[in-house]
């Protein structure tokens, strides 16, 4: 019994230890997006003359009519000042008393205010969400879950922070994107591989797939007449012209940035296939003599080409997934005729682009990849 | 060329040939359908007959758009250039319907934004309305949006063309897998999401369909695969739970969406019943689908490596073998997740400056709201999915230590079996009724698309060719007319007649802008022709510029004295005018 007890004991220290950091990863999640949030609020949507923000927090206490709720703002200046703010019809439902809602507050020239309900207020929930999702990648996957956060976090940031703000401002989507892309696949390789030869042959191999790769997704913008704007989010349709003519967005170049977003889309799964082929050229076996370079190049290769087939159809669901509703909607509109038909949409050639994309760039990735292990690691035998 | 070298050649050819007969057929199936339209004949009330008919049209050439000046700016954006109407004439040959072969003159109206036009260059295949008057086209109305499908079925053959051709078998199998992937989204996730059927219906149907792509993949099947889609499944499980749970407390409607509120709009009380809410969940489980596959099959692959190597491996190693490689592998499919997300989603971070919306109310909204889930719930199915393979195959794949074991666990696989056989005759079964029930009544023989290739007209010389333009003009074929004035400014941009002669054949269409660009053109190196005057004095009258007109019109007359519709129009638009 004792001997048993003494076997599992570092089982459950290493167990408690990952319930702490899984923890302190929720509560570090839950506050960096929030902030992240906030940052991303201001800088978008600065505050009133007077200081206070246009949209604030605020509970619903009465429902005047259909159209009307009573509110009690909770946030800023005027924190506890009740309001009468009209609703659409289609947020009705969310009036209902006692509900935290987002309220949005304007003051005419001759000093009246006038609150528009803007819906229920999600973010909290959100936010758990996805600390849950962090402390579960942490229990379930130990550093190897922290690691994943990190580049995940690392992406984010690079998207939101830079890219973002210089397409606004007028540089090249392209560019950005593919600026961005080395640093996400030089932080992620190595942060998921460690630093080492393996990681610097993947990463080679990574970033040379996805930046050939990207003449694939101009061509074919170019054949299909993509113009990045057909885009609908929500209840918002036909969004091209809002987006077009807005004058925040006047230097933004949208059909490259669609072709950004594809470059984008294929990283991770380029990273995951070349991480997987340069480990295992440098996992072959080690003899006495070196092994050639074009052996391990066939090698690299072979495995690669295992692995192509099953991350394409990841990547195909992973795209089919984020574009279900409109698909199924699309369908219950109409026979398969329909979705023969829906293809002619620009979301949908996009789509289908977007998976091409990735495609290319991991069936590129192998070769590539392959290559680049090969010659460092004969290389370094050599050496040794 | 060894036997096994030549068989695998011709498994690729076979593969190959069936992928670009796939596509032919899909091509012509669109065509044919688009095609299929009625002719229509109308009459109207002062007795005028005129029919039409919608057709396909082929874009042999585009001219230079022209702006029209006169137009009403529509937005103020420099950067966006200018924010007025364009029109851009274009070569039509029709290709479907009463009229096909005809080589017609169209014109593209170029407004707002790009996304609101069709981009025409020769090759753009398009829908157009085609009317008629006495049998001959007198007018061609572009619909819009260009037609893409048949460019993108044949970009999706060529790139399964491409990876035949690079992987050999490997790029059959993968064609085969991406085409059953394919396949069971149309005709079984789809109509089964579109359906009535409750979720837990749609996750098994998923299920069943991670048995068949691993027994693709993974090489028929065994307890491998048994333990690669009992894993699967629970990270699918999981995934959508989360979802499901997460857009209760969420409070999502399922209607903040433009396809679902138009469905609702469309299908009045049909839509009432149906649950929108329910796709989020049922996107997460679709997300995470390959994810989770591929997830599986490593990680049993590698527990079965090591079973069959260690063939006493204790359950406990084998168990700690397949959470290692869970570790290693996971990570990098999270990040394949969300950049996914990311790189699909990257316009809409855009939309707070687009239509006004604070990034506040943007999070809180149902649609980002939806796509966060999506990821988030995919995410923690993903990463319980290797955890759940590795104690799945730890109970499956312990190689026995005695014969008895060896009896029980050979009954374990032979139930496994057939349990995934019948899973894939039930899977066969509702893909075949789903296809039949998809299946239009029969509506006439398809028309079929012909290639006829690019129009050949022998041109001797330019005032020959003019002179044919003309002559054709006078017989009222414009069309024809204007198809070879535009060869002849091909081959001399700067000809003045040619460009006076295109304008007559704008203006009478009703082109006013476009006739307006060519007559200015054509003035310039024809200074001295009555005609060209009396073409600028009409163009101008139209487009409101009359004291533009009557100097054009007195100068035609001046020039020519016997100009007769010169006269007459001087006289009818401007009855005070003297004549010289």
């Amino acid at each position: 019994m004792t001997e048993v007890s003494e076997k599992n004991r570092p089982i459950v220290r290493r167990a408690i230890f990952r319930v702490v950091a899984a923890i302190f990863i929720a509560l570090a999640t839950w506050g960096l997006v929030r902030l992240a949030m906030t940052r991303w609020h201001s800088a978008v949507a600065p505050p009133g003359p007077d200081g206070s923000p246009v949209v604030v927090q605020a509970t619903v206490t009465a429902r005047e009519s259909d159209s009307v709720v009573r509110v009690r703002l909770q946030e800023g200046p005027r924190r506890g000042e009740v309001l009468d703010a009209a609703v659409q019809p289609h947020k009705v439902r969310y009036a209902v008393p006692g509900r935290r809602c987002l309220v949005r507050v304007s003051d005419s020239d001759d000093g009246a205010t006038a609150a528009t309900f803007c819906g229920p207020v999600r973010e909290d929930r959100l936010l758990a969400l996805l600390a849950v999702g962090a402390a579960v990648a942490v229990l379930a996957l130990g550093g190897a879950g922290v690691r994943t956060l990190a580049v995940v976090a690392l992406g984010s940031v690079l998207v939101m922070g830079v890219l973002l703000p210089l397409v606004v401002d007028g540089l090249s989507p392209i560019l950005c994107a593919a600026g961005i892309a080395v640093p996400i696949a030089v932080g992620g390789l190595l942060v998921v591989g460690g630093v080492n030869l393996k990681s610097a042959s993947a990463v080679i191999g990574c970033c040379a797939a996805v930046l050939l790769a990207a003449w694939l997704p101009q061509m074919a913008s170019n054949l299909l007449a993509l113009t990045g704007l057909e885009v609908s989010f929500g209840r918002y349709s036909h969004l091209d012209v809002a987006l077009w003519y807005s004058q925040g967005l006047a230097r933004v170049d949208f059909a490259d940035l669609l072709i950004a977003g594809m470059i984008l889309s294929g990283l991770g799964a380029t990273m995951d296939v070349s991480m997987c082929v340069s480990a295992a050229v440098f996992a072959s076996e080690k003899r006495d003599k070196p092994l050639p370079a074009a052996r391990l190049f066939h090698l690299g290769a072979g495995v690669g080409r295992d692995v192509l087939g099953m991350m394409a159809i990841t990547v195909v669901l992973a795209v089919v997934g984020t574009q279900f509703d409109m698909l199924v909607l699309n369908r219950l509109a109409g026979s398969v005729d329909v979705m023969l038909a829906v293809a002619n949409r620009e979301e949908v050639a996009g789509q289908v682009v977007r998976v091409l994309c990735s495609v290319a760039a991991l069936g590129l990735s192998v070769p590539l990849t392959a290559c680049a292990a090969a010659v460092v690691r004969s290389l370094n035998d050599r050496r040794a | 060329m060894t036997v096994e070298r030549k068989l695998r050649a011709t498994v690729a050819a076979l593969a190959a040939g069936v992928v670009v007969l796939g596509a032919a057929a899909a091509d012509l199936h669109y065509r044919a359908r688009l095609g299929r339209a009625e002719f229509l004949t109308f009459t109207n009330v002062r007795g005028e007959r005129w029919s039409e008919q919608d057709a396909l049209a082929h874009v042999l050439r585009v001219g230079r758009a022209v702006e029209d000046l006169q137009d009403k700016p529509l937005r103020v954006n420099p950067a966006r250039g200018s924010p007025r109407n364009r029109f851009q004439p274009c070569l039509l040959r029709i290709m479907t319907g009463r009229y096909r072969g005809h080589v017609v003159l169209g014109r593209n109206l170029l407004q707002f934004s790009p996304a609101h036009n069709a981009h025409l260059r020769p090759g753009t295949l398009l829908r157009v309305t085609v009317c008629s008057q006495d049998e001959a086209v007198s007018r061609v109305d572009i619909l819009k949006p260009i037609i893409r499908t048949p460019d993108v079925v044949w970009l999706v053959a060529v790139a399964l063309l491409v990876g035949i051709a690079a992987l050999g078998l490997r790029g059959v199998a993968l064609t085969g897998a991406l085409s059953l992937t394919g396949a069971a989204t149309l005709f079984v996730l789809l109509p089964l999401a579109a359906g009535r059927l409750p979720v837990i219906v749609g996750l098994a149907v998923f299920v069943l369909l991670v048995a068949v792509v691993c027994m693709l993949v993974g090489g028929g099947p065994g307890r491998k695969t048994v333990a690669a889609v009992g894993g699967a499944m629970i990270g699918l499980l999981v995934g959508g739970a989360v979802a499901w749970a997460m857009q209760w407390w969420l409070d999502f409607s399922g209607l903040e969406n433009t396809y679902a509120v138009f469905l609702r709009d469309l299908l009045g009380k049909g839509a009432a019943s149906f649950d929108f809410a329910r796709l989020l969940t049922l996107a997460a489980v679709v997300t995470i689908l390959g994810l989770t596959l591929d997830l599986g099959v490593s990680v049993a692959s590698a527990m079965d490596h090591v079973a069959q190597a260690h063939l006493q491996a204790e359950p406990r190693r084998l168990l700690q073998v397949g959470l290692a490689l869970s570790r290693d592998i996971t990570g990098t499919m999270v990040v394949t997740l969300v950049f996914v997300w990311l790189g699909v989603n990257v316009t809409i971070f855009l939309l707070p400056w687009a239509i006004g919306v604070t990034p506040r109310e943007l999070v809180n909204s149902e649609a980002f709201c939806a796509q966060v889930v999506l990821v988030a719930s995919g995410t923690i199915g993903l990463v319980l999915s290797g955890p759940a393979t590795a104690l799945v195959g730890m109970r499956l794949l312990c190689r026995p230590k005695s014969p008895i074991d060896d009896v029980r666990r050979q009954s374990y696989g032979r139930k496994a079996m057939w349990i995934l056989l019948t899973a894939l005759a039930a899977i066969a079964a509702l893909l075949l009724w789903c296809g039949v029930r998809d299946i239009e009544p029969a509506g006439g023989l398809p028309i079929v698309w012909k290639w006829s290739g690019p129009v050949a007209v022998d041109m001797p010389s330019a005032e020959a060719a003019l002179d044919e333009a003309e002559d054709r003009i006078q017989a009222g074929r414009l069309n024809a007319a204007a198809q070879t004035l535009w060869r002849v400014l091909d081959s001399d941009p700067a000809n003045g007649r040619a460009h006076r002669d295109v304008a007559y054949v704008y203006a009478a269409r009703g082109w006013y802008v476009l006739a307006e660009s060519e007559i200015e053109q054509a003035l310039p190196a024809l200074p001295k022709d009555s005609e060209a005057h009396y073409i600028a004095g009409t163009v101008y009258y139209e487009r409101g510029r009359p004291d533009d007109a009557r100097t054009h019109f007195e100068k035609a007359l001046a020039l020519d004295p016997t100009n007769a519709k010169a006269a007459d129009a001087l006289e009818s638009f401007f009855p005070s005018a003297t004549l010289p």
